[in-house]
């Protein structure tokens, strides 16, 4: 982590390649992926556990249906019966989304590894954005075909307005993936410097041992263990935030308002 | 920033590997377990909204069942005053024609009781009648010495007994 004496709070977003090399267009097998991979695992062990099928659900069963139940609500409520075959999606993207970004987390620093983010990258936001966004303009357009434009125009809206409210609309509109990827990949970048940055602090405070420098870092292991109950719960609300997001999106796919 | 710093060397690589392993999670969990964990909601909830049913319906049941047996108890409640009082009819019919018969039989014989002793004071009478004509004979015979004919002592006799 630290080159040359210094220590760089953007280290931990680098990208390393393990097999193959990083190059334009080329595919390597990368910290990220393994990231990737232990969240797919770890979401596949949860998801295991949770399988006993018991009529009195033990501890771990009732948080897997727990998770169940909190999609399945989150969908039903936002888009109504209709809203059921997109669960799977929606399941998907929210699991990965708050395992990546708790696996961010997890202090395998005392051990000599490093946790890599994935989420902290836009093109993985970026990209699920774009799903999130092209399931709507698809479902949009074959369901509603040109109505679907009317979802720029909201009902009640006097006519000589209507231009300026289909620009306004349809620039929200547009925003939309990108507010959706950027939201998720700040939260989570600025979290992991925050922590990095105090992090360092304390290093560099405890360089030269002085009162003032035993203080400093005193306090910035109380800023850190602060920062890290919040992170734990942004990481929880930052995928909520995502998953609900795309409902609401599909909602209005769905059902034109 | 290595997040846009190395947008152009690892974007396939980082693109590639979201989309296979979201690819895993949508067929291989979503598709796959999530339907299991599902059902095995809708299974304890169908399970005891049926056993609440269950439920209700034996207590409705047992309702009718009560039901069932107050009608019954009072079917045989009333019954059995009807019985009771048929009974009661019947004993009382029965007791009265008894006693009707008995009257019957009672008066019968005390007609016939009646009637063999009018015939026997009657008897009686003639014969006290006959008895005293002769002792009226007899005495005027002793005392008088003279002779009276039967006829005329009967008349006599008749005459002192119609007058006491």
């Amino acid at each position: 982590m630290a080159e040359g004496g210094e220590i760089d709070p953007m280290h931990q977003f680098e990208v390393q390649p393990i097999f193959g090399t990083l190059g334009e267009g080329s595919i390597a097998f990368t910290n990220s992926t393994v990231w990737m991979l232990i969240a797919l695992a770890g979401l596949w062990l949860f998801m295991w556990g949770g399988m006993k099928r018991e009529l009195v659900p033990g501890r771990w069963q009732l948080a897997v249906e727990g998770i169940t139940g909190f999609i399945n609500n989150m969908i039903s409520t936002s888009i109504g019966p209709e809203g059921k075959k997109y669960v799977p999606y929606i399941f998907t993207i929210f699991m990965f989304i708050l395992f990546a970004n708790m696996l961010g987390l997890v202090p395998i620093g005392i051990f000599g590894g490093h946790p890599f983010t994935v989420t902290s990258h836009f093109v993985i936001t970026g990209t699920m954005a774009v799903m999130s966004f092209s399931i709507v303009l698809i479902v949009g357009f074959w369901r509603h075909k040109h109505r679907f434009f009317t979802l720029f125009i909201p009902h009640g809206t006097p006519l000589p307005m209507v231009p300026l409210i289909f620009l306004i609309e349809f620039i929200s509109f547009m925003v939309r993936p990108f507010s959706l990827g950027l939201r998720l990949f700040i939260a989570m970048t600025a979290g992991h410097i925050l922590l990095k940055v105090f992090a360092s602090f304390i290093v560099q405070a405890l360089g030269g041992i002085s009162a003032s420098g035993i203080l400093v870092a005193v306090l910035s292991f109380a800023l850190i263990v602060f920062i890290s109950a919040l992170e734990i719960l942004v990481c929880a609300i930052q995928a909520y935030v995502f998953a609900l997001l795309s409902t609401l999106y599909i909602n209005d796919a769905v059902n034109l308002h | 920033m290595p997040q846009i710093d190395q947008v152009m060397i690892s974007y396939a690589s980082q693109i590639v590997a979201l989309l296979i392993v979201l690819a895993i999670i949508y067929f291989g969990i979503a598709k796959a377990m999530l339907p299991k964990v599902q059902d095995t909601i809708d299974a304890r909830a169908r399970r005891v909204s049926d056993d609440l049913a269950a439920a209700d319906a034996a207590h409705e049941k047992a309702d009718e069942i009560e039901e069932t047996y107050r009608e019954q108890m009072n079917e045989a409640r009333s019954n059995a005053g009807q019985v009771t009082a048929e009974a009661k009819a019947k004993a009382a019919a029965d007791t009265e024609q008894r006693v009707a018969a008995a009257d019957e039989k009672l008066d019968t014989e005390l007609a016939a009781a009646e009637a063999s002793l009018a015939a026997a004071r009657e008897s009686a009478l003639a014969e006290i009648e006959g008895v005293a004509t002769e002792a009226t004979q007899q005495i005027v015979t002793r005392i008088a010495g003279g002779e009276v004919a039967e006829a005329e002592a009967r008349s006599a006799v008749k005459e002192a007994m119609a007058n006491g």
